[in-house]
Protein backbone atom coordinates (compact mmCIF):
# COMPACT_ATOMS: atom_id res chain seq x y z
CA UNK A 1 0.00 0.00 0.00
CA UNK A 2 2.81 2.14 0.40
CA UNK A 3 3.86 1.69 -3.01
CA UNK A 4 0.51 2.09 -4.61
CA UNK A 5 0.78 5.79 -2.17
CA UNK A 6 3.78 6.75 -3.72
CA UNK A 7 1.69 6.30 -7.61
CA UNK A 8 3.21 2.47 -8.46
CA UNK A 9 0.83 1.28 -10.06
CA UNK A 10 1.97 -2.62 -10.71
CA UNK A 11 2.23 -2.96 -7.10
CA UNK A 12 -1.36 -1.39 -7.02
CA UNK A 13 -2.76 -3.76 -9.44
CA UNK A 14 -1.08 -6.86 -6.96
CA UNK A 15 -2.48 -5.24 -4.23
CA UNK A 16 -5.88 -4.84 -5.47
CA UNK A 17 -6.25 -8.14 -7.53
CA UNK A 18 -4.98 -10.15 -4.30
CA UNK A 19 -7.32 -8.29 -1.83
CA UNK A 20 -10.92 -8.59 -4.00
CA UNK A 21 -10.69 -12.50 -3.12
CA UNK A 22 -9.93 -11.32 0.88
CA UNK A 23 -12.62 -9.05 0.63
CA UNK A 24 -15.16 -11.30 -0.96
CA UNK A 25 -14.49 -13.99 2.51
CA UNK A 26 -14.93 -10.79 4.58
CA UNK A 27 -18.08 -9.45 3.02
CA UNK A 28 -20.03 -12.86 3.11
CA UNK A 29 -21.07 -11.85 6.65
CA UNK A 30 -23.17 -9.39 5.29
CA UNK A 31 -24.58 -11.18 2.12
CA UNK A 32 -25.00 -14.31 -0.03
CA UNK A 33 -25.87 -13.34 -2.62
CA UNK A 34 -23.58 -12.97 -5.67
CA UNK A 35 -24.78 -10.06 -7.42
CA UNK A 36 -24.73 -7.89 -3.60
CA UNK A 37 -21.45 -9.52 -2.89
CA UNK A 38 -19.80 -8.70 -6.38
CA UNK A 39 -21.51 -4.91 -5.88
CA UNK A 40 -20.14 -4.53 -2.21
CA UNK A 41 -16.43 -5.74 -3.03
CA UNK A 42 -16.34 -3.07 -5.54
CA UNK A 43 -18.12 -0.46 -4.24
CA UNK A 44 -15.41 -1.22 -0.86
CA UNK A 45 -12.24 -1.51 -3.74
CA UNK A 46 -13.50 2.23 -4.92
CA UNK A 47 -13.99 3.43 -1.18
CA UNK A 48 -10.39 2.28 -0.65
CA UNK A 49 -9.10 3.97 -3.39
CA UNK A 50 -10.83 7.24 -2.59
CA UNK A 51 -9.40 6.58 1.05
CA UNK A 52 -5.91 5.54 0.30
CA UNK A 53 -4.12 8.35 1.55
CA UNK A 54 -5.45 8.29 5.19
CA UNK A 55 -3.70 4.85 5.36
CA UNK A 56 -0.55 4.90 7.90
CA UNK A 57 1.97 2.19 6.88
CA UNK A 58 3.40 1.72 9.97
CA UNK A 59 0.00 0.07 11.18
CA UNK A 60 -1.64 -3.50 10.01
CA UNK A 61 -4.01 -2.97 6.61
CA UNK A 62 -6.83 -5.27 7.48
CA UNK A 63 -8.11 -2.61 10.10
CA UNK A 64 -8.12 -0.04 7.57
CA UNK A 65 -9.43 -2.46 5.10
CA UNK A 66 -12.53 -4.02 7.22
CA UNK A 67 -13.15 -0.72 8.81
CA UNK A 68 -14.20 0.62 5.15
CA UNK A 69 -15.83 -2.74 4.04
CA UNK A 70 -17.79 -2.91 7.08
CA UNK A 71 -18.80 0.46 6.41
CA UNK A 72 -19.49 -0.13 2.77
CA UNK A 73 -22.07 -3.40 3.30
CA UNK A 74 -23.83 -1.14 6.14
CA UNK A 75 -24.52 1.60 3.72
CA UNK A 76 -24.95 -0.98 1.04
CA UNK A 77 -27.97 -2.99 3.45
CA UNK A 78 -29.20 0.15 4.76
CA UNK A 79 -29.79 1.57 1.10
CA UNK A 80 -31.42 -1.65 0.00
CA UNK A 81 -33.72 -1.50 3.34
CA UNK A 82 -34.83 1.58 2.29
CA UNK A 83 -35.71 0.29 -1.56
CA UNK A 84 -37.62 -2.96 0.11
CA UNK A 85 -40.16 -0.28 1.98
CA UNK A 86 -41.41 1.32 -1.30
CA UNK A 87 -41.26 -2.15 -3.24
CA UNK A 88 -44.41 -4.37 -3.13
CA UNK A 89 -43.52 -7.66 -2.57
CA UNK A 90 -44.41 -10.64 -5.21
CA UNK A 91 -46.08 -14.00 -4.04
CA UNK A 92 -44.12 -15.52 -6.68
CA UNK A 93 -41.47 -14.57 -9.49
CA UNK A 94 -42.70 -15.66 -13.15
CA UNK A 95 -40.30 -18.12 -14.70
CA UNK A 96 -40.22 -16.54 -17.84
CA UNK A 97 -40.21 -13.47 -19.21
CA UNK A 98 -42.95 -12.38 -21.36
CA UNK A 99 -43.74 -14.00 -24.59
CA UNK A 100 -41.81 -11.51 -27.43
CA UNK A 101 -42.49 -14.03 -30.21
CA UNK A 102 -41.77 -11.42 -33.09
CA UNK A 103 -39.18 -9.25 -30.75
CA UNK A 104 -40.84 -6.33 -31.51
CA UNK A 105 -40.76 -5.20 -27.93
CA UNK A 106 -36.78 -5.78 -28.00
CA UNK A 107 -36.38 -4.32 -31.67
CA UNK A 108 -38.50 -0.96 -29.90
CA UNK A 109 -36.08 -1.10 -26.66
CA UNK A 110 -33.11 -1.00 -29.11
CA UNK A 111 -34.57 1.89 -31.03
CA UNK A 112 -35.52 3.56 -28.23
CA UNK A 113 -32.20 2.98 -26.60
CA UNK A 114 -30.62 4.55 -29.80
CA UNK A 115 -32.53 7.63 -29.55
CA UNK A 116 -31.20 8.45 -26.25
CA UNK A 117 -28.66 11.23 -25.82
CA UNK A 118 -25.52 8.97 -25.31
CA UNK A 119 -24.54 9.52 -21.57
CA UNK A 120 -27.91 8.74 -20.88
CA UNK A 121 -27.48 5.53 -22.71
CA UNK A 122 -23.95 4.52 -21.36
CA UNK A 123 -26.03 4.83 -17.38
CA UNK A 124 -28.56 3.43 -18.56
CA UNK A 125 -26.80 0.80 -19.81
CA UNK A 126 -24.04 0.21 -17.41
CA UNK A 127 -26.86 0.21 -14.89
CA UNK A 128 -29.31 -1.78 -15.98
CA UNK A 129 -27.56 -4.27 -18.54
CA UNK A 130 -23.86 -4.61 -17.66
CA UNK A 131 -25.68 -4.68 -13.27
CA UNK A 132 -22.86 -1.89 -12.18
CA UNK A 133 -23.42 -0.98 -8.88
CA UNK A 134 -24.02 3.28 -9.02
CA UNK A 135 -20.22 3.78 -7.72
CA UNK A 136 -18.75 1.49 -9.98
CA UNK A 137 -21.15 2.75 -12.52
CA UNK A 138 -19.93 6.52 -12.07
CA UNK A 139 -16.14 5.60 -12.27
CA UNK A 140 -16.77 3.20 -15.35
CA UNK A 141 -18.50 6.56 -16.89
CA UNK A 142 -15.68 8.93 -15.45
CA UNK A 143 -18.75 10.86 -13.59
CA UNK A 144 -20.21 11.66 -10.20
CA UNK A 145 -22.40 9.26 -8.31
CA UNK A 146 -24.83 12.07 -8.17
CA UNK A 147 -24.43 13.09 -12.22
CA UNK A 148 -25.01 9.45 -12.89
CA UNK A 149 -28.07 8.58 -11.23
CA UNK A 150 -29.73 11.89 -12.85
CA UNK A 151 -28.52 10.84 -16.54
CA UNK A 152 -30.27 7.18 -15.65
CA UNK A 153 -33.19 9.07 -13.87
CA UNK A 154 -33.66 11.25 -17.76
CA UNK A 155 -33.10 7.88 -19.49
CA UNK A 156 -35.81 6.12 -18.10
CA UNK A 157 -38.41 8.81 -18.34
CA UNK A 158 -37.39 8.97 -21.82
CA UNK A 159 -37.56 5.40 -22.55
CA UNK A 160 -40.64 4.97 -20.57
CA UNK A 161 -42.12 7.86 -23.31
CA UNK A 162 -40.67 6.83 -26.11
CA UNK A 163 -42.10 2.45 -25.43
CA UNK A 164 -45.76 4.06 -24.39
CA UNK A 165 -45.43 5.48 -27.97
CA UNK B 1 -20.37 -8.67 -19.04
CA UNK B 2 -19.33 -11.11 -16.41
CA UNK B 3 -18.62 -10.34 -13.28
CA UNK B 4 -14.94 -10.74 -13.21
CA UNK B 5 -14.63 -8.76 -16.26
CA UNK B 6 -16.11 -6.19 -14.03
CA UNK B 7 -14.05 -6.16 -11.30
CA UNK B 8 -10.90 -6.34 -14.01
CA UNK B 9 -12.10 -3.28 -15.83
CA UNK B 10 -12.46 -1.74 -12.60
CA UNK B 11 -9.27 -2.59 -10.90
CA UNK B 12 -7.83 -1.30 -14.62
CA UNK B 13 -10.04 2.51 -14.13
CA UNK B 14 -8.38 2.55 -10.22
CA UNK B 15 -4.54 1.75 -10.98
CA UNK B 16 -5.04 4.02 -14.35
CA UNK B 17 -6.30 6.77 -11.66
CA UNK B 18 -3.71 5.67 -8.62
CA UNK B 19 -1.46 9.27 -8.74
CA UNK B 20 1.02 9.63 -5.99
CA UNK B 21 -0.70 10.84 -2.95
CA UNK B 22 -0.10 12.91 -0.29
CA UNK B 23 -0.11 10.89 3.03
CA UNK B 24 -2.70 12.19 5.60
CA UNK B 25 -0.56 13.39 9.08
CA UNK B 26 -1.18 10.83 12.01
CA UNK B 27 -4.07 12.45 14.14
CA UNK B 28 -2.10 13.23 17.20
CA UNK B 29 -0.07 15.50 14.80
CA UNK B 30 -2.98 17.14 13.63
CA UNK B 31 -4.38 17.11 16.74
CA UNK B 32 -1.46 19.15 18.14
CA UNK B 33 -1.55 21.63 15.69
CA UNK B 34 -5.15 22.35 16.23
CA UNK B 35 -4.58 22.66 19.93
CA UNK B 36 -1.13 25.10 18.58
CA UNK B 37 -4.48 27.17 17.09
CA UNK B 38 -6.45 26.93 20.27
CA UNK B 39 -3.43 27.86 22.57
CA UNK B 40 -2.57 30.79 20.61
CA UNK B 41 -6.58 32.24 20.53
CA UNK B 42 -6.53 31.33 24.47
CA UNK B 43 -3.40 33.36 25.38
CA UNK B 44 -4.69 36.42 22.88
CA UNK B 45 -7.96 36.81 24.57
CA UNK B 46 -6.33 36.00 28.17
CA UNK B 47 -3.92 38.82 27.46
CA UNK B 48 -6.71 41.57 26.22
CA UNK B 49 -9.17 40.01 29.22
CA UNK B 50 -5.97 41.04 31.74
CA UNK B 51 -6.06 38.99 35.40
CA UNK B 52 -8.30 39.15 37.14
CA UNK B 53 -10.43 37.43 34.16
CA UNK B 54 -14.06 38.57 33.46
CA UNK B 55 -15.68 36.39 36.05
CA UNK B 56 -12.43 34.98 38.31
CA UNK B 57 -12.97 38.17 40.44
CA UNK B 58 -16.47 36.35 41.59
CA UNK B 59 -16.48 32.75 40.68
CA UNK B 60 -13.14 31.58 41.90
CA UNK B 61 -13.92 28.10 40.36
CA UNK B 62 -13.40 29.64 37.11
CA UNK B 63 -9.67 28.32 36.19
CA UNK B 64 -10.90 25.17 37.12
CA UNK B 65 -13.80 25.32 34.61
CA UNK B 66 -11.75 26.47 31.82
CA UNK B 67 -9.57 23.50 32.22
CA UNK B 68 -12.46 21.33 32.00
CA UNK B 69 -13.56 22.93 28.72
CA UNK B 70 -10.34 22.85 27.61
CA UNK B 71 -10.00 19.25 28.11
CA UNK B 72 -13.44 18.56 26.60
CA UNK B 73 -12.58 21.02 23.59
CA UNK B 74 -9.36 18.69 23.14
CA UNK B 75 -11.13 15.65 23.18
CA UNK B 76 -14.01 16.13 21.12
CA UNK B 77 -11.02 17.08 18.65
CA UNK B 78 -8.94 14.16 18.67
CA UNK B 79 -12.23 12.26 18.22
CA UNK B 80 -13.20 14.25 15.27
CA UNK B 81 -9.71 13.33 13.78
CA UNK B 82 -9.61 10.10 15.10
CA UNK B 83 -13.17 9.71 13.11
CA UNK B 84 -11.50 10.94 9.43
CA UNK B 85 -9.01 8.06 9.40
CA UNK B 86 -10.79 4.14 8.75
CA UNK B 87 -10.11 1.57 11.31
CA UNK B 88 -9.19 4.31 14.03
CA UNK B 89 -12.36 5.38 15.42
CA UNK B 90 -12.70 5.38 19.40
CA UNK B 91 -15.05 2.34 21.42
CA UNK B 92 -18.66 3.60 22.06
CA UNK B 93 -17.70 3.44 25.99
CA UNK B 94 -14.70 5.93 24.99
CA UNK B 95 -17.15 8.24 23.10
CA UNK B 96 -20.00 8.51 25.48
CA UNK B 97 -17.19 9.12 28.40
CA UNK B 98 -15.58 12.10 26.32
CA UNK B 99 -19.04 13.43 25.18
CA UNK B 100 -20.53 13.66 28.53
CA UNK B 101 -17.22 15.04 29.82
CA UNK B 102 -18.71 18.10 28.00
CA UNK B 103 -20.80 18.49 30.96
CA UNK B 104 -18.30 19.01 33.39
CA UNK B 105 -17.85 22.88 32.98
CA UNK B 106 -21.50 23.21 33.78
CA UNK B 107 -20.95 21.44 37.39
CA UNK B 108 -19.18 24.71 38.88
CA UNK B 109 -21.89 27.28 38.36
CA UNK B 110 -25.26 25.04 37.60
CA UNK B 111 -26.42 24.37 41.34
CA UNK B 112 -25.31 28.32 42.13
CA UNK B 113 -28.13 30.60 43.05
CA UNK B 114 -29.02 33.03 41.08
CA UNK B 115 -27.97 36.76 41.25
CA UNK B 116 -29.99 38.10 38.53
CA UNK B 117 -33.57 38.35 39.98
CA UNK B 118 -33.93 42.14 39.73
CA UNK B 119 -32.86 42.05 36.61
CA UNK B 120 -35.93 43.25 33.77
CA UNK B 121 -36.37 40.80 30.71
CA UNK B 122 -34.79 43.34 28.44
CA UNK B 123 -31.30 43.67 30.77
CA UNK B 124 -31.46 40.47 31.00
CA UNK B 125 -31.28 40.11 27.02
CA UNK B 126 -29.02 43.21 26.28
CA UNK B 127 -26.26 41.17 28.60
CA UNK B 128 -26.62 38.28 27.29
CA UNK B 129 -27.02 38.78 23.37
CA UNK B 130 -23.40 39.89 23.35
CA UNK B 131 -21.97 36.65 24.99
CA UNK B 132 -23.85 34.71 22.35
CA UNK B 133 -22.07 36.42 19.70
CA UNK B 134 -18.60 36.12 20.98
CA UNK B 135 -19.39 32.70 21.65
CA UNK B 136 -20.16 32.14 17.64
CA UNK B 137 -17.83 34.50 16.50
CA UNK B 138 -14.88 32.79 18.52
CA UNK B 139 -16.26 29.35 18.04
CA UNK B 140 -16.02 29.82 13.86
CA UNK B 141 -12.07 29.43 13.26
CA UNK B 142 -11.81 26.34 15.78
CA UNK B 143 -14.36 24.74 14.38
CA UNK B 144 -13.73 25.64 10.57
CA UNK B 145 -10.35 24.65 10.94
CA UNK B 146 -11.16 21.03 12.39
CA UNK B 147 -13.89 20.52 9.53
CA UNK B 148 -11.64 21.13 7.01
CA UNK B 149 -8.51 18.84 8.85
CA UNK B 150 -11.45 16.09 9.37
CA UNK B 151 -12.48 16.71 5.31
CA UNK B 152 -9.02 16.02 4.46
CA UNK B 153 -9.37 12.24 5.60
CA UNK B 154 -12.21 10.21 4.75
CA UNK B 155 -14.60 9.39 7.73
CA UNK B 156 -16.47 6.66 7.98
CA UNK B 157 -19.29 8.36 10.20
CA UNK B 158 -19.66 11.98 8.75
CA UNK B 159 -22.31 12.69 10.86
CA UNK B 160 -20.32 11.53 14.06
CA UNK B 161 -17.27 13.38 12.86
CA UNK B 162 -18.71 16.32 12.35
CA UNK B 163 -20.34 17.14 15.72
CA UNK B 164 -17.10 16.34 17.27
CA UNK B 165 -15.47 18.66 15.06
CA UNK B 166 -18.59 20.87 16.21
CA UNK B 167 -18.65 20.15 19.97
CA UNK B 168 -14.94 21.11 19.67
CA UNK B 169 -15.32 23.93 17.59
CA UNK B 170 -17.86 25.57 20.04
CA UNK B 171 -16.54 24.32 23.26
CA UNK B 172 -13.71 26.53 22.49
CA UNK B 173 -15.94 29.47 21.93
CA UNK B 174 -17.89 28.82 25.32
CA UNK B 175 -14.24 28.98 27.12
CA UNK B 176 -12.82 32.14 25.54
CA UNK B 177 -16.44 34.09 26.21
CA UNK B 178 -15.77 32.84 29.48
CA UNK B 179 -12.57 34.52 30.13
CA UNK B 180 -14.13 37.89 28.87
CA UNK B 181 -18.04 37.63 30.21
CA UNK B 182 -18.07 38.87 33.75
CA UNK B 183 -21.15 37.17 34.29
CA UNK B 184 -21.57 33.83 37.36
CA UNK B 185 -25.46 33.72 36.98
CA UNK B 186 -26.65 30.41 36.36
CA UNK B 187 -29.54 31.33 33.91
CA UNK B 188 -27.49 33.63 32.10
CA UNK B 189 -24.53 31.13 31.43
CA UNK B 190 -27.07 28.37 30.44
CA UNK B 191 -29.09 30.41 27.99
CA UNK B 192 -26.54 33.15 26.50
CA UNK B 193 -23.44 30.61 26.72
CA UNK B 194 -24.87 26.81 26.71
CA UNK B 195 -27.32 26.92 23.94
CA UNK B 196 -25.21 28.47 21.37
CA UNK B 197 -22.96 25.75 22.32
CA UNK B 198 -25.88 23.53 21.71
CA UNK B 199 -27.33 24.89 18.75
CA UNK B 200 -23.72 25.26 17.03
CA UNK B 201 -22.86 21.68 17.57
CA UNK B 202 -26.57 20.75 15.95
CA UNK B 203 -25.77 22.66 12.72
CA UNK B 204 -22.40 22.00 12.53
CA UNK B 205 -23.76 18.54 12.52
CA UNK B 206 -26.42 19.17 9.82
CA UNK B 207 -24.40 21.09 7.44
CA UNK B 208 -20.79 19.62 8.59
CA UNK B 209 -21.88 15.89 7.92
CA UNK B 210 -23.06 16.50 4.06
CA UNK B 211 -20.07 18.30 3.35
CA UNK B 212 -17.90 15.45 5.17
CA UNK B 213 -19.48 12.12 3.45
CA UNK B 214 -17.93 14.27 0.17
CA UNK B 215 -15.22 12.04 0.21
CA UNK B 216 -17.03 8.92 -0.90
CA UNK B 217 -18.44 11.19 -3.91
CA UNK B 218 -15.47 12.74 -5.06
CA UNK B 219 -14.52 12.76 -9.22
CA UNK B 220 -11.94 10.35 -10.20
CA UNK B 221 -8.79 12.10 -11.82
CA UNK B 222 -8.21 10.39 -14.74
CA UNK B 223 -6.13 10.66 -17.19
Amino acid sequence: MRAAQAGDQAMYRELLLDLGPLLGRFLRRWTNEPQDLDDLTQDTLIAMHRARHTFDPSRPLEPWLFAIARHVAADHLRRRAARLAHELPVERLPDVAAPDQDGSAMRGLEDALARLPPNQREAFELLKLEGLSVEAGALRAGTTTGALKVRAHRAYRALKAMLRG
Amino acid sequence: MTSPDTQQALIDRLVADATPVRRLWPPAARLALWAALLAAMLIAIAVAAGWPFGAASRAPSLPWELVCAVAAALLWAALALRDAVPGRATPRGARLAVALLALAPLAFWLGDPSTQGELTLHAFIERGLPCTRLTIGLALLPCLTLLWAVHRGAPLSPRRAAAWSGGAGFLSGYLLTRIFCPMTDPAHLLIWHVLPVVGGIVVCTGLGSWWLARWRRRRPQLG
